[in-house]
C-alpha cells in the first residue's frame, strides 16, 4: 500500500527523533526542527497530513497554520497541532488547526488521530 | 307748760333728733339696721340697692344675709361687742339683693338704758365689693408675682450659670447664687457695688461698662467671650450675653446679663480640633489612598495621596465621580461590593484597576472600615487603598514564570514517554515481560508528574484570570457515567460506587465539573485504606443538583474543615504525611466550583470518613 506523507514540525529534537521512529513505519515522514523552513517544504513534498508544534522560536505553530490557510494551495491540509501549553487547544482551533492533542501524548491516540484525519482506513 | 306737755315735747325732740341722725345715716350709708340687744331678732333693715329689706322683725336674718362661710366670724364679733358693750365692726361677705354675693363693712353702736343695759343695736353698713374685689384682685396678682418671683429665684440659683442685672450707673441691682459664690460674696456685700468693687480687674469692668452704654445706647443685647481668673479654678473662659431691659416708654432702665462658663467646651473643641489636626496631618502625609465617604456612599473625603494620583484638586474630585476612573473589567463588580457594604453597613475589601492623571491603570487594594456617629449609628466608610500594581505585576511573572517551567518540564517529558511506550511495543513482541513491567510502571510515573505539572498550571492560571469558565449545557448524567466509566477501568484498591440518580441539565464548563469530580474521587481513595468503598451520590432539588463524594478514610479535623480549601494548605498528621500532594486541588475544585455560581464544603469525622459536597445551578437558573 501506498504510504502517506506526514509532515513533523517541532522545535524540539527529541520529539522529532522518536516521532520519527515511532511512525515511519506508517507514513514517510519528513521531520523539520525550523518552522521557517516548513511553508517550503509543504510546497515542494505535498505531505498529506502536518504535525505541528504550536510553542516554536520565530515563527510560532499558530503562525504557520494562518499561513497554511492563507496559502491558495496548501489551504486545504490536514493539520494537527502538537502543545505542552494548557491554552493550546484554543490556539491552535482559533488559527485553523484540524485537531489538537496536548503533550505528552499517547502514541496510540496520536497514531489514530493522524490517520483519521489523513483519510488512511486502519488496517 | 306741763309735765306732760314738757315730757311731750322732750319725746318729740328725741323722735327729732333720732329722725335726723336716722336720716343722716341714710344719708351716709347704704344700710342701716336696728337688732335686739341680743342679736337674735332683725328688728328692721333698710338696705337701699344693696340688701332686700325687713320691714318686720325676723330672727332669720343670719340665712337671709351672711355668706354661709362667714357666720363663724360674724358669732363671733358679735359676742366680742355684746360682751363689752362697744361698737361691733367686721368686714364681711353678704347676700346682695340680686342674690349674688357682695362685701360689706358693718358697723353698729349699742343703745344703752341708764341702768346701763342694751335695750338694742343701731347699725349702719356700706357697700365695699368693688373696693373688696380690687383688693381680692391686687392680692392675686400679688401672690402670682411673689409666686414668679420665687420660681425665678429658684432658677436663677439653681444654675451654675451668672445670671445678674445691672443698673444705668453700672451697679449690680441683682446677681443670683452662682455669681455670688463666684465671687465670694453675700448678697450684702455685692448688690449696689460695680464690677471693680466687686473685684473686676480694671479693663475688665472697664469693658463691660462701655458694652452696657452700647446696650442702652442701641436697645440691641451684645455677646462676648471673656477669660479670666477664677478664685478657685483658675483662669475659666466666659461666654455672655447683656440685654437690655426696656420699660414701657421704650427706655433701657437696666441691663440684664447671663454668663456661662464655657472652659470645658472651648477645652473638648480645642482637643476635636487637635485630634482632627493630627489626623488629617497624618492622612495627608500618606502614601496610601484615604477617603471617607457619608452614610449613602458618598465621598467627603479625599487625602492628597488621591489627589496626586488622579491629577485633580480635593474640590474637583468631590464633584466627579470617581467611579468612572475605574477599569470597566472592574467597574460592575467594585461597585456592587460597595453598595452591599453600604447597605449591610459592613466593612468591605477589594482590588480594582484605577486611571491615573496620565491615563494609566493602577491596582489598587482597598479596605473599608465603618464609620460610626457617636450614637453608634452608620456614618459611612472610611476607605484606605493601597497600591499593588508591584506586587500585581511580580504575581503576573511568577505566573508566566510557571507557565513557562511547567511547559518546558512537559517536553522532555513528552519524548520520554513517547520513548517509553515505543519501548514497550519492541518488548511486547520479545516477550520480555519483567521490563515490560517496568516501563509500564515508569509511563505511570510519567503521567503522574504529568498531572502535578498541569496542576500547577491550572493554579497560576487560575491566578492570573486566564481559567474563564466557558458554560454550555450538558447532561449531568453523561458526564458521571464517562467518569465511572474511567474510574471502574482505573481504580481497582477501592470500591468506588456510583448511586443511581435523576440526571439534571447543567450549565457549565463539562471539563472543569469533571476535573472537580475526579479530584474529589482521586482524593477520597488517596485518603483512605484499601477495599472500603467510596460512593459517588447525586441530589437533585429545586434549582441545584448536589454532588458529593463519601469515603470511609481518615477524616478531617474539626479545625481544618474549612482550610482545606486554602491554596498549598494541607493537613498535617502522622497518618496523612507520606501522602503526596501540593494542597491545590481542593483550592482548585473550590475556585472552579465558585465560578459556577456553586458551594463547595465538607463533611467530616476523624477516623470515620469525610464527604465532599458541592452544589451547582441547573439550567435556567442563574450562574454567575
Amino acid at each position: 500500500m501506498h504510504k502517506k506523507t506526514l509532515l513533523i514540525c517541532d522545535d524540539d529534537q527529541d520529539i522529532l527523533d522518536v516521532l520519527e521512529l515511532a511512525f515511519k513505519s506508517h507514513f514517510h515522514t519528513i521531520c523539520e526542527a525550523d518552522s521557517l523552513k516548513v511553508m517550503d517544504l509543504l510546497r515542494t513534498n505535498r505531505p498529506d497530513i502536518v504535525l505541528v508544534d504550536l510553542w516554536m522560536p520565530f515563527l510560532s505553530g499558530d503562525q504557520l497554520i494562518r499561513s497554511i490557510r492563507r496559502d491558495e494551495d496548501l489551504k486545504e491540509l490536514r493539520v494537527i497541532a502538537i502543545s505542552a501549553s494548557q491554552t493550546g487547544k484554543k490556539v491552535a482551533l482559533t488559527a485553523g488547526a484540524d485537531s489538537f492533542i496536548a503533550k505528552p501524548f499517547d502514541l496510540d491516540e496520536l497514531l489514530m488521530e493522524i490517520r483519521s484525519l489523513s483519510g488512511e482506513t486502519v488496517a | 307748760m306741763s309735765i306732760e306737755q314738757q315730757q311731750g315735747r322732750s319725746t318729740d325732740k328725741l323722735t327729732q333728733s333720732e329722725e335726723r341722725f336716722r336720716a343722716l345715716v341714710n344719708a351716709t350709708s347704704d344700710v342701716v339696721y336696728r337688732m335686739s340687744p341680743d342679736w337674735g331678732i332683725m328688728r328692721q333693715l333698710t338696705g337701699g340697692e344693696f340688701l332686700s329689706d325687713t320691714g318686720e322683725p325676723i330672727d332669720n336674718w343670719m340665712e337671709k344675709y351672711i355668706h354661709p362661710e362667714d357666720l363663724d366670724k360674724v358669732h363671733i364679733a358679735i359676742s366680742e361687742a355684746i360682751r363689752t358693750k362697744t361698737i361691733f365692726s367686721l368686714e364681711h361677705r353678704v347676700q346682695r339683693a340680686d342674690g349674688s354675693m357682695g362685701w360689706t363693712f358693718s358697723r353698729a353702736v349699742p343703745i344703752l338704758n341708764e341702768a346701763g343695759e342694751i335695750i338694742e343695736w343701731f347699725g349702719a353698713a356700706n357697700d365695699v365689693s368693688g373696693r373688696k374685689q380690687t383688693e381680692l384682685a391686687l392680692n392675686a396678682a400679688k401672690e402670682l408675682a411673689e409666686q414668679q418671683k420665687r420660681l425665678y429665684e429658684t432658677i436663677t440659683s439653681g444654675t451654675p450659670d451668672l445670671i445678674y442685672v445691672f443698673d444705668l450707673d453700672y451697679k449690680f441691682t441683682y446677681a443670683n447664687e452662682a455669681l455670688l459664690t463666684m465671687w465670694g460674696k453675700s448678697w450684702e456685700n455685692a448688690i449696689g457695688r460695680k464690677l471693680l468693687e466687686n473685684g473686676y480687674e480694671p479693663w475688665h469692668a472697664e469693658m463691660h461698662e462701655r458694652e452696657i452704654d452700647t446696650v442702652v445706647e442701641t436697645k440691641k443685647p451684645i455677646r462676648g467671650e471673656v477669660s479670666f481668673p477664677h478664685a478657685q479654678f483658675g483662669r475659666r473662659i466666659y461666654d455672655y450675653i447683656f440685654t437690655p431691659v426696656i420699660n414701657e416708654q421704650g427706655v433701657v432702665e437696666a441691663v440684664a446679663g447671663t454668663t456661662r462658663d464655657i472652659t470645658e467646651i472651648r477645652q473638648a473643641e480645642i482637643t476635636l480640633a487637635e485630634s482632627e489636626a493630627r489626623f488629617r496631618n497624618m492622612a495627608e502625609g500618606s502614601n496610601i489612598y484615604i477617603a471617607m465617604s457619608d452614610e449613602t456612599g458618598k465621598i467627603i473625603y479625599f487625602n492628597q495621596a488621591w489627589l496626586k494620583f488622579t491629577g485633580k484638586s480635593e474640590q474637583e474630585l468631590l464633584n466627579f465621580n470617581w467611579t468612572d476612573l475605574l477599569h470597566p473589567d472592574d467597574h460592575e463588580k467594585h461597585l456592587s461590593i460597595y453598595r452591599d457594604a453600604i447597605r449591610a453597613e459592613l466593612p468591605f475589601h477589594d482590588s480594582y484597576r484605577l486611571r491615573t492623571s496620565d491615563g494609566e491603570y493602577r491596582w489598587l487594594l482597598v479596605d473599608g472600615s465603618v464609620r460610626r456617629y457617636s450614637d453608634g449609628s452608620f456614618a459611612g466608610h472610611i476607605g484606605a487603598a493601597v497600591d499593588i500594581t508591584g506586587l500585581k505585576e511580580d504575581e503576573q511573572r511568577k505566573n508566566d514564570f510557571i507557565s513557562m517551567v511547567s511547559h518546558e518540564l512537559k517536553t522532555p517529558l513528552t519524548s520520554t514517554l513517547a520513548y517509553i511506550q515505543l519501548s514497550k511495543e519492541r518488548v511486547s513482541a520479545s516477550n520480555d515481560d519483567l521490563t515490560h513491567t517496568m516501563l509500564t510502571r515508569t509511563e505511570k510515573q510519567i503521567r503522574k508528574m504529568t498531572g502535578m505539572i498541569n496542576s500547577f498550571l491550572n493554579l497560576s492560571r487560575l491566578e492570573s484570570g486566564k481559567i474563564q469558565v466557558e458554560p454550555v449545557e450538558f447532561d449531568l448524567g453523561a458526564l458521571i457515567n464517562e467518569i465511572r466509566q474511567e474510574f471502574m477501568a482505573t481504580i481497582s484498591s477501592h470500591k468506588v460506587i456510583f448511586h443511581p440518580f435523576e440526571t439534571a441539565c447543567i450549565l457549565g464548563d463539562h471539563e472543569k465539573i469533571a476535573q472537580v469530580i475526579q479530584n474529589l474521587i482521586s482524593n477520597a481513595t488517596k485518603y483512605s485504606a484499601k477495599n472500603t468503598p467510596v460512593e459517588i451520590s447525586v441530589i437533585n432539588r429545586d434549582g441545584e443538583v448536589e454532588i458529593s463524594v463519601e469515603d470511609k478514610g481518615v477524616g478531617i479535623r474539626q479545625e481544618d474543615l474549612t482550610r482545606v480549601f486554602e491554596r498549598f494548605y494541607r493537613v498535617h498528621d502522622f497518618e496523612t504525611r507520606n501522602i503526596s500532594g501540593f494542597g491545590i486541588g481542593l483550592y482548585l475544585c473550590a475556585e472552579i466550583i465558585k465560578r459556577h455560581g456553586g458551594k463547595i464544603w465538607v463533611e467530616s469525622e476523624l477516623g470515620k470518613g469525610s464527604t465532599f459536597r458541592f452544589t451547582l445551578p441547573v439550567c435556567g437558573k442563574k450562574s454567575s
